[in-house]
């Protein structure tokens, strides 16, 4: 079962009061599932989920995208730069 | 160049990067913290990034404007940290063999940045604080 880490930030970082989650994920698990999976656990932070986009290794990854335990995973709410 | 810095931005240094003989054309773009959003009275903004990632694509739009724009070179820098009403958040500065490719470079560059780097501004008004974004 793969053993993923993910870092979080900005309002997911507070809302989680974490940095980093790490997470045990059944093999094949995609970003999407992810989400979901991560929304049902913290009910208080899914509607921020709703709006975040996956990262792994610092490329935006679509819904699709399989989760390896090796990648460096993160959570991207809407950007706000500038 | 492209950075992400506690520091002050300094905009005269990001035009002696990019300035050159070959380019009769430069532009800026400053952003500035300003004291009103969506009707409340702001006092600071506190930005943060998921630095190897914001750099990374910030790199991306970078290698785009020299493919898009051949000839044009630009500098991004983007704060961080606790900023004061009026301090420059972000600066880019693109020079270009013409004037139409240095204002569009530099449009585009600033559109991108603040569509795909992953960087954070939270609010801070009268009453209370909250993070940007939707």
């Amino acid at each position: 079962m793969p053993s993923i880490r993910v870092k979080l930030f900005a309002a997911v970082r507070e809302r989680l009061a974490a940095e980093e989650i790490a997470l045990d994920v059944a093999p094949g698990t995609t970003a999407a599932e992810l989400l979901a999976l991560l929304a049902r656990e913290h009910p208080r932070a899914a509607p921020l989920l709703a709006a975040v986009r996956v990262a792994a290794n610092q490329e935006f990854v679509p819904g699709a995208y399989v989760l390896r335990e090796t990648d460096e995973l993160a959570l991207i709410p809407p950007v706000s730069g500038g | 160049m492209i950075d992400l810095t506690t520091e002050p931005i300094d905009i005269p240094r990001l035009v002696s990067l990019v300035a050159g003989p070959d380019c009769g054309a430069l532009t800026t773009f400053q952003g500035t913290v300003r004291d009103q959003n969506e009707g409340r009275k702001v006092t600071r903004l506190a930005y943060e990034a998921y630095r190897p990632m914001a750099l990374a694509q910030m790199q991306e739009i970078q290698v785009d404007i020299a493919k898009k724009w051949p000839g044009a070179r630009v500098a991004m820098v983007h704060r961080l940290g606790s900023l004061a009403i009026g301090e420059i958040s972000v600066g880019i500065a693109v020079a270009a063999p013409h004037r139409d490719a240095a204002f569009a470079a530099c449009r585009h560059a600033i559109e991108q940045l603040k569509s795909v780097v992953p960087i954070w501004k939270k609010e801070s008004f009268e009453g209370g604080e909250a993070w940007v974004g939707k």
